[in-house]
């Protein structure tokens, strides 16, 4: 018996249609989650409230709003302050992984991403988030 | 009795001279034994005349002095030969209390009443003296620190000729003082220096505007061995007796340049390094992301999530086979980049119509304007246009041109294309009606890897990379990319070309 909440509901900000599509069927039909995707921050800050997800996916670099700066966003609201925030993305040079992690990311998962598993690994980090 | 009063005149003038002037005057005998002294030489050694009358004048003197003083006098008067008479010169004196002083010393010879006599006149010289020393001391300084500095210095008169070099300029200019004394200093410059130096200096003396005095400054040294190094020269001006001099500083600062150059050349190739780094990073970035989605889509086909022939696999399909188009886009662009920047691009130059390229890319780029719903259209072109150009290159432009002006241009919009003649130039113009590049992003138009910030995902299918390569394949027939925006009304994209004149029979 785990001491925590079983990992249901995630939100994913990712500017890449494409990506979106895929990482949808990823999360949904393979990891059978419940999970929201969005183009960019503003949009997902703007249905945040609504869904309520138990932990975040973001994007590094997109126009507008990027990863880093929507998660120092979340930190600034009461609701979302402990949410955990996990960061997908291509930059996948050893120093950049370990700055992204410093801005408070809990995890970092590098593109490509393998969609077969890529629920699994959310969950994984779930639960070392509950540790 | 008249003459009697004459004498005694005489007498007491001499004897008030005497007894108030402020050398000491002392009278001995031939036998050395003191007969007068002054009040003055009474003050200075410290004797009443009582004390010193009929003793040896040579206890007036320290030894080792006093001994050789009997055999002074025994000698002149036995051979004539006179080492101190008539001379002045400097001796020590011993005072009563039995301190020493530096004294000078005038000696005289009279005869009085057939009596052979010296008289002695004793002035005390120790103050002037520890003057002398002070001044002494404060030249072997002076010299102590212009002979051990390391910079150099040299002092020219107001005609510019050299008067003094310390060491340190003769070994920055390899010569010595003997071989440049008197000299004019502009010799230590090279041409043009040179010349200009008699100018500055005489339109300083003449209108006493200063344009290097008092001001350091880099300026180009000339050595003996003809060698030029780069030199820094400070200049004052002072007056010596009434007489105008300059004295010029100067340091060799070829090693501080050197260094100075080592520096900036490792710097510039730490900058260069991070930039290949970042470029590098962000290739690596922009690789990763159409492979992300391929990657998935055939993951997820393999891995039989999706039904087999449905919809959603269609779209895996789809998304698979648009993204490995970006790819090799992206991967052709990239090795565009890298033939510009190792100046690699070969141009196949050919004398091309501009009408007839202009068609050309009309027609060719009509998969464009069918995506994003416009319409090419050329506007004008004078059939006699000539260019020189690799037309497979100059294509290429075209195709980004009008791409983007497509993919930002509102739907059912017209892209024109021209072509006019500008005095000796061509110039093609690709000109849309979309919402204009914002400001904040004019200034990078041309950088590797941007796009402009927008949430019209429409316009951010591309790499980031066609308008650096087009100004660079532009650049490289020795024309100009340039645009004129207006926000909310559009942009132009103007290619700058030379034109090639039509030669008869040269078609």
């Amino acid at each position: 018996m785990k001491g925590y909440a079983a990992l249901e509901k995630i939100l994913y900000i990712e500017d890449e249609p494409d990506i979106r599509l895929v990482a949808e069927i990823a999360l949904r039909q393979v990891g059978k989650l419940n999970v929201i995707t969005c183009a960019n921050g503003e949009e997902g800050l703007s249905l945040i409230h609504e869904f309520m997800p138990q932990l975040i996916i973001l994007d590094v670099m997109m126009p507008g709003m990027d990863g880093p700066q929507i998660l120092s966003k979340l930190r600034t609201m009461p609701e979302f302050m402990l949410t955990p925030v996990i960061f997908i993305t291509a930059k996948v040079q050893p120093d950049e992984v370990e700055q992204f992690k410093k801005l408070g990311a809990v995890d970092v998962i590098t593109k490509p991403f393998h969609p077969m598993t890529l629920a699994n690994d959310v969950r994984a980090i779930w639960a070392t988030c509950h540790e | 009795m008249k003459d009697q009063d004459a004498v005694n005149d005489l007498l007491s003038r001499t004897k008030a001279i005497v007894e108030t002037i402020v050398d000491g005057v002392i009278t001995i005998s031939d036998r050395g034994l003191i007969e007068t002294v002054n009040p003055a030489a009474e003050n200075i050694f410290g004797y009443s005349l009582a004390e010193l009358s009929g003793q040896n004048v040579a206890m007036l003197m320290p030894n080792p002095y006093r001994k050789e003083h009997d055999g002074y006098l025994d000698n002149y008067l036995s051979t004539g030969d006179k080492k101190i008479i008539g001379i002045g010169r400097e001796v020590t004196g011993l005072r009563k209390d039995g301190t020493t002083f530096p004294l000078e010393l005038a000696i005289s010879e009279m005869e009085v009443n057939g009596q052979r006599m010296f008289t002695g006149i004793v002035r005390d010289i120790s103050q002037r003296k520890v003057t002398e020393d002070k001044l002494r001391e404060l030249f072997a300084r002076t010299k102590a620190i212009l002979d051990t500095i390391v910079d150099g210095v040299i002092t020219i008169s107001d005609r510019g000729s050299i008067e003094t070099v310390n060491p340190a300029a003769e070994k920055i200019f390899g010569y010595r003082l003997d071989e440049i004394s008197g000299r004019n200093v502009s010799m230590l410059m090279p041409a043009p220096y040179r010349s200009e130096h008699d100018g500055y200096l005489s339109n300083y003396l003449n209108t006493g505007e200063k344009k290097i005095i008092g001001i350091g400054r880099e300026v180009t040294g000339l050595r003996k061995d003809g060698t030029t190094f780069p030199l820094e020269l400070a200049i004052s001006e002072m007056e010596v007796n009434g007489q105008r001099m300059f004295t010029g500083i100067v340091r060799d600062i070829s090693e501080r340049q050197e260094t100075e150059e080592k520096l900036r050349e490792a710097m510039r190739r730490v900058h260069e390094q991070r930039i290949k780094d970042e470029f590098i990073a962000t290739v690596s970035h922009e690789l990763r992301t159409p492979l992300t989605s391929i990657k998935a889509a055939l993951e997820l086909i393999i891995g039989d999530v999706v039904v087999a022939g449905s919809d959603q696999e269609k779209m895996l399909i789809s998304i698979a086979h648009k993204n490995s188009d970006r790819l090799l886009l992206l991967i052709n662009d990239i090795l565009d980049i890298s033939k510009i920047e190792s100046e690699k691009m070969q141009l196949n130059l050919k004398r091309v119509s501009v009408r007839r390229f202009l068609e050309t890319a009309i027609s060719d780029n009509q998969a464009y304007a069918e995506k994003h719903h416009v319409k090419f259209s050329l506007l004008r072109c004078s059939k006699n246009l000539y260019i020189h150009v690799d037309p497979d290159r100059l294509m290429q432009v075209m195709s980004n041109l009008m791409s983007n002006a497509a993919k930002f241009s509102h739907q059912n919009a017209l892209v024109e294309v021209l072509a006019e003649q500008r005095a000796e130039n061509v110039r093609i113009t690709v000109r849309d009606k979309g919402p204009g590049i914002p400001l904040s992003f004019q200034g990078r138009v041309f950088d590797k890897f941007t796009q402009a910030d927008t949430s019209d995902k429409r316009q951010m299918s591309g790499t980031g990379l066609g308008l650096h390569i087009s100004k660079a394949i532009i650049e490289r027939h020795h024309g100009e990319l340039s645009f004129e925006s207006v926000i909310g009304e559009g942009t132009e994209f103007h290619i700058d070309l030379k034109q090639q004149i039509q030669r008869q029979g040269n078609q």
